[in-house]
């Protein structure tokens, strides 16, 4: 993943509220074809990315993201935004030839990226975890047992069936 | 009850108890294990660092020793059957953890396109190998269970397991550190690793479960810690002549594979040749099987040295040449890419274009993707500890806690050392680029007047 795509996806969102939720909207975008090219591993909260985490401060400290933090009961909640400037290097970079193929790979998915941002958090993350079992090479009802099971959530609830539904938008 | 005694230089004394642990011998003497004895530990660092010849076997060995230590001490924390069951599982991961690994370690993953870990678990699931029939004897689901350990992306296994194996503060890196620093006689990696084992606790948690945490006292040594692995990047694992001597080796063995596909001869020693040609069949048709185990094992260090003897002859003049500098230690020099530090989208293919042109003014190097090599140091490389920021992502594999006296929640390290603050965030990506000396004073310029 590079500088490029993540501001792409912050600017789609506005604002992006919380690293639990970039994680799992870059890690489900990438799952839908689009060329993001992060690790991913499975932790505690689902498919967790040291590379987009990285990435992520990478740019704070460039001043390319614009970094809040919030005081919550748990601790600190970050949010990301862009700023003019920023909006202003993106425009033109999309403007270079090389900035127009990205772009234009990126397109096709900012529908479905404004989507997942809207999405319920743990609604995100129990869909993205079964999609990451599902990614293994376990069949549908296996992966959503391995995921009720991970998650301790008793199968069929409607968290789960929710769950279910939006990972199959990603995988087949 | 009397041990097999191993002699170490970093612990002196490693035992295994002949009785209870009789298994555990049985594993150190499988062919799988004994390989392990021609992988040099640190890959190439030997053409930098003449001492570093050390090899995977002494570093699974102590792993072991430090799993069997930290093991005691989590017993006299809790000796409950949790605790109990986690036994045979963890002194097999720790002996067993990098038995997956090719030659020159990490060195040859790009090379042959693979990944150690996954080879670990494919010896350990394979019925016909020794480590797999010495873990079913001991227990029918032993080998399912240290697979499932040693997997970054299996869950099942207990964290406080899965920590003491594979975390930011691990027994892997424990020992490595200071068996790297000692070979190469490099200085840095020193730190308390008596306190680091002697003072973690168990830390239960409702949603995550059972955890290990660090005691307030532990500070001053974890603090350490990271600073030695810090040093030991810097000036082991990222040293430029070292990186230079690997990224010509991939260079090699890039070109020889685009050859072997190309369906040129490449002179091929036989068990390469039978790895990539059954690694082709499959590709081609995936009813067909992928290279086995038995095939992966075959390839040894001195078969691609041997490998790279015959490449000096090669008809392909910038092959044979590679392959003669490798030998003979006739290094690449390096240069920094300009500085991309604030840019959007880093010019890198721009700026290594110019270095291909520049390379490509002189006859001899018309092959400039040979004589360019890039090597990317990810972030994570020049960032001995990364603490992930929100709380709620702190979990094993994110961070070192502490628990505070009086405090029932652990708190992530760097939160109570300030002093970590610079080593945790730095954050960024560095190209380095090699080529043939002569070119180097160029490059610079080149570098120097970059816009």
């Amino acid at each position: 993943m590079n500088r490029y795509q993540l501001a792409k996806i912050i600017e789609w969102a506005g604002t992006l509220d919380t690293r639990k939720r970039m994680q799992k909207v870059v890690y489900l975008l990438q799952v839908a074809g689009c060329p993001l090219e992060a690790e991913y591993t499975l932790h505690h909260y689902g498919p967790y990315s040291q590379d987009v985490a990285r990435l992520t401060d990478e740019m704070v400290q460039a001043h390319l993201l614009i970094e809040t933090a919030v005081s919550n009961p748990v601790g600190q909640q970050y949010s990301y935004r862009i700023d003019e400037s920023a909006r202003q290097n993106i425009s033109a970079f999309e403007a270079t030839p090389q900035g127009r193929i990205v772009a234009d790979q990126m397109k096709p998915f900012q529908s479905k990226a404004l989507e997942l941002v809207q999405t319920d958090l743990k609604d995100l993350e129990f869909a993205s975890t079964t999609v990451f079992f599902r990614k293994q090479g376990y069949a549908w009802p296996v992966a959503i047992e391995k995921m009720c099971q991970f998650k301790g959530l008793p199968s069929g609830s409607p968290v789960v069936m929710r769950a279910e539904g939006l990972a199959r938008q990603f995988i087949a | 009850m009397s041990s097999k005694i191993v002699r170490d230089p970093l612990y002196n004394y490693i035992g295994i108890d002949r009785t209870k642990d009789k298994w555990l011998l049985e594993l150190l003497d499988s062919p799988e294990v004994q390989r392990l004895r021609r992988i040099h530990q640190l890959g190439v660092s030997n053409l930098t660092y003449p001492g570093a010849d050390h090899n995977r076997l002494a570093h699974s060995l102590g792993v072991l020793h430090l799993m069997q230590q930290a093991y005691q001490h989590l017993h006299q924390l809790n000796g409950d059957e949790e605790t109990n069951r986690g036994r045979a599982p963890l002194f097999a991961a720790a002996l067993i953890h990098d038995v997956g690994h090719g030659p020159y370690s990490h060195l040859f993953e790009p090379c042959l396109g693979i990944d150690h870990e996954e080879w670990s678990k494919a010896i350990i699931l394979d019925e016909g190998t020794c480590v797999h029939k010495v873990l079913k004897r001991v227990d029918a689901f032993l080998p399912h269970t240290v697979a499932a350990l040693i997997d970054t992306n299996n869950q099942d296994s207990p964290s406080w397991q899965k920590y003491l194996l594979s975390s930011q503060l691990d027994m892997d890196r424990l020992d490595y550190l200071r068996r790297d620093s000692l070979f190469t006689g490099a200085g840095y990696g020193h730190f308390d690793w008596f306190r680091l084992l002697n003072t973690f606790e168990i830390h239960e948690d409702e949603e995550s479960g059972r955890d290990i945490v660090w005691a307030e006292k532990s500070l001053l040594a974890i603090e350490e810690y990271i600073f030695a692995r810090y040093y030991m990047y810097q000036n082991v694992y990222l040293h430029k002549t070292t990186r230079g001597f690997e990224k010509m080796v991939e260079a090699m063995w890039k070109r020889a594979r685009v050859f072997y596909d190309e369906g040129q001869d490449v002179a091929l020693v036989p068990p390469i040749k039978d790895f990539w040609d059954a690694e082709t069949t499959a590709k081609k048709d995936p009813t067909k099987p992928r290279p086995n185990v038995r095939q992966y094992l075959a390839i040894e260090e001195f078969t691609v040295l041997s490998q790279i003897q015959i490449w000096t002859t090669h008809r392909d003049k910038a092959l044979s040449d590679l392959a003669r500098r490798f030998l003979e230690r006739k290094r690449f020099a390096m240069v920094e890419s300009p500085n991309f530090e604030n840019s959007l989208a880093p010019a890198y293919e721009d700026w290594e274009s110019a270095l291909k042109g520049l390379i490509e003014s002189k006859v001899e190097y018309s092959t400039p993707e040979m004589y360019c090599l890039r090597d990317k140091v990810k972030a994570k490389y020049n960032q001995p500890y990364f603490p992930e920021k929100e709380s709620d992502e702190q979990s094993v594999k994110n961070a070192i806690r502490v628990k505070v006296d009086g405090d029932s929640k652990p708190v992530e390290v760097s939160k109570l050392l300030p002093r970590l603050k610079p080593l945790t965030q730095e954050p960024v990506d560095r190209n380095r680029y090699y080529l043939p000396k002569e070119l180097q004073a160029e490059a610079k310029k080149l570098r120097q007047n970059w816009k």
